[in-house]
């Protein structure tokens, strides 16, 4: 009797110790199920990114990449890239990478466009060796250089700066703000068919002057007038007739330009010797967006050579440039800015893309304060437009950029 | 009943309270580690699903669908503390899984201590999570804290955020902490908080352009 009490003893204490057991085995088990999942969920969603990593540097190398779908196995899941040109005439491309791990799917979609110069406030190829970034300079928008960018205490920028060369900071104390973003290692080349690009739209659809060592070209709101010496009678016409497309172009001459701009232009010169363009007094929109935020207004201005603000009386009390400008192989900058008088500041809206950065004035310092000598203070503000639209026929990067990312 | 029944009587009896004495902190010990376990757990899967909440969400800090209307992501994050943060997205929905094209708002701040007073722990606080202006929805995961750090691009942290965007939040530091809201035995000591800190990106829309 004794006996089967106590097997019955030791069967009920095992029984009860293997519901409890398996109990806690169970919750342990879920416990750690529960972080595989997320292991799954963070697995897949990186094999999805990696599509896209994939798949988006083919488009860097070859933006004339078919529409077409790849399926990678990696690390043991799948990937399954889809790539679809949603707009043919704007080129806007869309990419969805499916990742799969374990059963778990994650999706990440980006949309791709061509990238604009016209979308950066400030782009330089090279940067001078003894001018720097201070305390006093703001950038508005995106800002790039394919050169290093030196800075000297608080200068702040809005925009996202990117450079290929090294950040050169003038002492420890140097703290620039960058409040926009920061990347180096972004290497981008100024095309050699910016200005002929424009010059052959300006040929399809706009106005190509020809024969002529300058061309004079005031916009005035809705018309247009020219002339090719400062002494002859103006030529008066119909802006939207005259260059239909909002392409202008001057071959193989000066250009010099001012005026209030209705509508949307560029205007473009080349030449060996000539290919620059004048500045010969304000040059603004009908529409200010600061005011109008509607202004389809949108003036951009290229250069094969030099774009220059005109040392003349017009231009000695500040000038207004409402514009993206452009110069392909040289710089934007004032004339005799080391012997012109001070002339008050430039007001700039928009954006500065030059192969070199030039000069526009002199200053020296008084008391720790900077005061110009000659030519011009910068008074430089980002054209916010410019993030999502261009002049006509502005120069590309020949590059697509990342508009826009789900994940 | 001669003397070695009565030692039999007294002997099982000890024997026997011993055992049962055995059977009773057995049960406790179980109930115990029950209630740890299963605590445990609710823990780890209520961590888990903050941070799957938190990353879905903040991996879509500026963006929006319709990407022209929103061309600067830059500016996506509105303001941030250290334990609020509000940020403009486009939230996704079943008719449009890749968002609608208009821009949201999204805000997450922790609660105070006070609001979740009828739980035994003293120490949770409800998580809001308020999108555009619409009422604060708050669930009880049992987090203890939801600290939020914020380093620039210089990787400095940032002490003195900007009053308006762009706010120059180049990584965030995510602090989370969660606890039973019931532990057994009112047990609230830091061995049983479940920690979980991220330093990320803000998002990858953040610094597209």
């Amino acid at each position: 009797m004794g006996g089967k009490g106590a097997l019955l003893l030791v069967l009920g204490f095992s029984l009860i110790f293997m519901v409890a057991g398996r109990n806690f085995n169970s919750m342990s088990t879920a416990t750690v199920e529960n972080f595989a999942n997320y292991y799954n969920d963070q697995k897949s969603h990186h094999l999805a990114a990696s599509g896209i990593n994939l798949v988006t540097n083919q488009i860097f190398l070859n933006g004339a990449l078919a529409d077409q779908t790849w399926n990678y196995s990696f690390d043991n899941g799948t990937i399954r890239v889809t790539l679809t040109t949603v707009n043919t005439f704007q080129q806007i491309k869309e990419l969805v990478s499916v990742g799969t791990f374990a059963g778990v799917s994650s999706t990440i979609k980006v949309v791709l466009k061509p990238s604009s110069f016209s979308k950066y406030a400030y782009f330089s190829h090279t940067e001078s060796a003894n001018i720097w970034w201070t305390t006093t300079d703001t950038v508005w928008g995106p800002l790039h250089t394919n050169g290093q960018l030196r800075v000297a205490d608080r200068p702040v920028f809005y925009g996202k700066v990117t450079l290929d060369g090294s950040l050169v900071k003038y002492s420890n104390s140097a703290k620039p703000q960058f409040l926009g973003g920061f990347q180096t290692g972004v290497h981008i080349d100024i095309p050699s068919n910016g200005v002929s690009n424009l010059k052959a739209a300006a040929t399809a659809g706009g106005y190509v002057f020809t024969n002529q060592s300058t061309v004079y070209l005031e916009f005035r709101g809705d018309s247009i007038r020219y002339r090719f010496s400062p002494t002859a009678a103006w030529t008066n016409v119909l802006a939207s007739t005259f260059a239909p497309n909002g392409a202008i172009f001057a071959e193989n001459a000066n250009l010099r330009i001012k005026g209030r701009v209705n509508g949307r232009f560029t205007v473009g010169a080349d030449g060996t010797s000539r290919g620059n363009v004048y500045l010969d007094d304000d040059l603004f929109y009908n529409q200010d967006p600061r005011i109008y935020p509607n202004s389809t207004d949108m003036m951009g201005i290229v250069a094969k050579n030099n774009i220059i603000i005109t040392d003349n009386t017009p231009n000695n009390s500040n000038i207004i440039v409402q514009a993206s400008i452009y110069s392909e192989n040289g710089s934007f900058q004032a004339e005799n800015y080391q012997n012109r008088p001070v002339a008050g500041a430039i007001y700039l809206l928009g954006g500065v893309i030059q192969n070199a950065r030039g000069p526009v004035g002199e200053f020296k310092t008084v008391g720790g304060t900077s005061v110009i000598v000659n030519g011009f203070s910068k008074r430089y503000r980002y054209d916010d437009r410019f993030m999502v639209a261009s002049p006509p026929f502005f120069p590309g990067t020949n590059a697509f950029e990342i508009v826009s990312w789900f994940e | 009943m001669g003397f070695g029944a009565l030692l039999d009587i007294l002997g099982s009896t000890i024997i026997g309270g011993m055992l049962l004495m055995i059977l009773l902190r057995m049960n406790d010990a179980a109930v115990k580690n029950n209630y740890d376990y299963s605590g445990e757990r609710i823990v780890q899967q209520n961590l888990v699903e903050v941070v799957k909440l938190l990353e879905y969400d903040f991996r879509k800090i500026g963006y929006c669908a319709n990407w022209n209307i929103f061309p600067n992501p830059a500016l996506g994050i509105i303001r941030a503390d250290s334990n609020r943060i509000e940020f403009i997205t486009d939230l996704s929905t079943s008719a449009n899984p890749f968002g609608d094209g208009v821009l949201d708002t999204l805000k997450y701040y922790l609660g105070t201590t006070l609001e979740l007073s009828v739980t035994p722990n003293p120490n949770d606080r409800l998580l809001y999570r308020v999108v555009n202006s619409t009422t604060p929805m708050g669930s009880n995961l049992g987090i203890t804290q939801f600290k939020l750090t914020y380093f620039d691009a210089n990787g400095d942290r940032i002490t003195s955020m900007p009053t308006s965007p762009p706010l120059g939040i180049a990584a965030i530091q995510i602090d989370i902490a969660v606890e039973n809201p019931a532990a057994y035995g009112n047990d609230y000591a830091a061995d049983k908080r479940v920690i979980w800190r991220q330093v990320r990106l803000p998002a990858r829309n953040f610094t597209l352009r």
